[in-house]
């Protein structure tokens, strides 16, 4: 196979031409960068490109394969990686997208980013995300918004929304972001592509600035779900550098039954899912897909989960309150900014006020009050028990079911500005993806094809803890069934 | 519980928060913590008198390690992302009265 356009190919075509040597690795590198330099101007992916040590990188494993390595461990040799800004990066400034780390060089890879340069993969540069991971547009980020390759009116959803749009717009093959409410689910909906949380715990958080821990999980984006599963099963193993981090074998996706797998499965869909706040281009798409799933032999149960339209209160209660504990690190006296005070409460107070943007300074007071005497027990305390409840939704409809199937986003792709105004239209908007966080479970998006206005719907596959391989299998077969998207050529 | 985010609860929190805010956030604040609360305040809706809380979706036991020297951040490196350092240490305002 000849590929003129190192673009057009999945990380796992890049990997092959590369190991066959159709391709170097400086080659493929320099096409990524030439295509950064045409289109990013307008797509806004990065915050940071690093031509020169890709291009390091990449000369090294050109000179690994003219030594003759194999790379049979290096399965991510010949695909580039972008890596979301939140994610710590040696030598390469990590900024969360804050005025707070605009400045900040780690002096050590993230637990994630060391397991992709060690599979071979090509870090092309640091994308551009919600301030700390806070939103769901990109427009939180206090350097620059991101637009959506499919249309540059709108937002390409967030909070990972640069790692998003680098894969959407064919900047890097695959791209890590970070999903604690949906952050990686909800942008792959609205680009198109495929997004994986996988259960928290399975992936190390160790060098992923904290922003709620009880619900943080790096996860993986890519064109399709096998390079999804390509990066996860790099990714995911146990880390001694992180206590939740679990030591359980990660089983392998089974990709050769394409869509037979279908056959006898029980799609359990939870009809609080589906309810009126739902676009018609998302109800129509997830009704095709359900459709076809069913013509080739899923078993559609229809289920209740009743606890469903709490996720958003309880789960505005519980991150705000951990990203309140987690930020108060950021205080000018170790790292990131500082703003000169008379004393240490000036200081801090100074420092914080000028970090910070509007967003994170909502839920930094959102936690605090939630956290604070005589407010505790009705806020938090109430919503950890919710929280509870939510989970035995998950574990009565997985007595019945393989799977869970819903929409993603209840809708598609919105223009930039439209929910900036009101800080809870963008909170509801996360309904669909905020109760698989809170419960810890695997949760994948796959792209089900367009809808009338042109843009693309998302579907939301949901399996028991620790099932990924389970729900990276579904999901290929899924994929097989409906077809691949072609995604915008931007040209 | 039925809350009234007012100015002065919003400057209180910030307070506790180690949060300096401008005056002319002070306002669009209350407004928008008070829709916010308004939803949250929806939970009262359940009986939750006999459920146990989730404070972590595993079921994890303290996990220990050997307590073997390993190479981990040096000093300097950390240092270097300072603000203020001096001599190894920190740089802050004098918070001790003489």
């Amino acid at each position: 196979m000849t590929v003129r356009d190192p673009f057009a190919m999945t990380a796992l075509d890049a990997v092959r031409a590369f190991r066959a040597r159709e391709r170097s690795a400086v080659e493929i590198t320099r096409s990524a960068l030439d295509r950064v330099a045409r289109h990013d101007r307008a797509v806004g992916a990065f915050l940071r490109v690093d031509a020169e040590g890709a291009l390091a990188a990449a000369a090294t494993l050109d000179a690994r394969l003219a030594a003759g390595d194999a790379m049979t461990d290096r399965p991510l040799a010949g695909a580039v990686v972008a890596v979301k800004d939140v994610l710590a990066t040696r030598g390469l400034r990590t900024t969360c997208a804050s005025r707070m780390l605009e400045h900040y060089v780690p002096p050590y890879d993230a637990w994630t980013v060391a397991r992709l340069r060690d599979a071979g993969a090509v870090i092309v540069g640091k994308t551009n995300m919600d301030e700390f991971a806070m939103g769901s547009s990109t427009e939180n980020s206090a350097f620059h918004p991101t637009r959506n390759p499919w249309d540059l009116t709108r937002t390409p959803g967030g909070s990972s929304g640069g790692s998003a749009a680098a894969v959407a717009a064919r900047f890097a093959h695959a791209a890590l972001g970070t999903d604690t409410g949906g952050s990686v689910r909800q942008p792959a909906a609205l680009t198109g592509i495929v997004g994986l949380k996988p259960t928290y715990g399975r992936v190390s958080r160790y060098g992923l600035v904290a922003f709620a821990s009880s619900l943080d999980v790096v996860s993986p984006f890519a064109q399709t779900v096998a390079d999804a599963a390509l990066l996860y099963e790099s990714i995911a193993g146990p880390d001694a550098h992180d206590a939740t981090s679990v030591d359980r074998p990660v089983e392998r996706a089974d990709l050769s039954r394409g869509a037979s797998v279908l056959k006898g499965l029980r799609v359990g869909v939870p009809r609080e899912y589906f309810g009126d706040g739902l676009d018609a281009d998302v109800s129509a798409g997830l009704r095709r897909a359900l459709d076809q799933m069913a013509a080739a032999g899923a078993e559609l149960v229809e289920l209740s989960m009743p606890h469903t339209s709490h996720a958003v209160a309880t789960y505005y209660v519980l991150a705000p309150a951990e990203a309140s504990s987690n930020l108060a690190r950021f205080d000018g006296v170790r790292y990131g900014l500082r703003a000169d005070g008379r004393d240490l409460r000036s200081l801090y107070g100074a420092t914080r006020d000028r970090g910070f943007g509007p967003e994170v300074k909502r839920r930094i007071l959102l936690g605090t009050f939630a956290l604070s005497a005589g407010y505790f027990d009705a806020f938090y305390g109430r919503a950890q028990k919710v929280r509870t409840l939510i989970a035995r939704d998950f574990t009565e409809a997985f007595a019945k079911v393989d799977v869970l199937a819903t929409p993603t986003s209840p809708t598609v792709a919105f223009k930039l500005g439209e929910r900036t105004a009101d800080p809870l239209a963008m909170y509801l908007a996360d309904v669909c993806t905020l109760p698989a966080s809170l419960v810890g479970v695997p949760a994948l998006s796959l792209p089900v094809g367009l809808g009338a206005s042109g843009l693309p719907v998302g579907l939301q596959l949901i399996a028991p803890a620790f099932e990924e391989a389970r729900l990276l299998t579904v999901a290929h077969g899924v994929e097989e069934l409906l077809g691949r998207l072609s995604l915008p050529s931007l040209d | 519980m039925a809350i009234d985010v007012t100015p002065a609860r919003v400057r209180a929190t910030a307070d506790l928060a180690r949060l300096d805010l401008r005056d002319d956030e002070v306002g669009p604040f209350a407004g928008q913590l008070q829709k916010i609360l308004d939803h949250i305040a929806a939970l009262e809706a359940l009986d939750v008198s006999a459920v146990a809380p989730t404070s972590h979706v595993l079921d994890l036991a303290c996990p220990l390690r050997e307590d073997a020297p390993a190479p981990g951040v040096l000093r300097d490196e950390a240092m270097a992302q300072a603000p203020r350092s001096e001599q190894g240490a920190f740089v802050v305002p004098q918070f001790v009265d003489e």
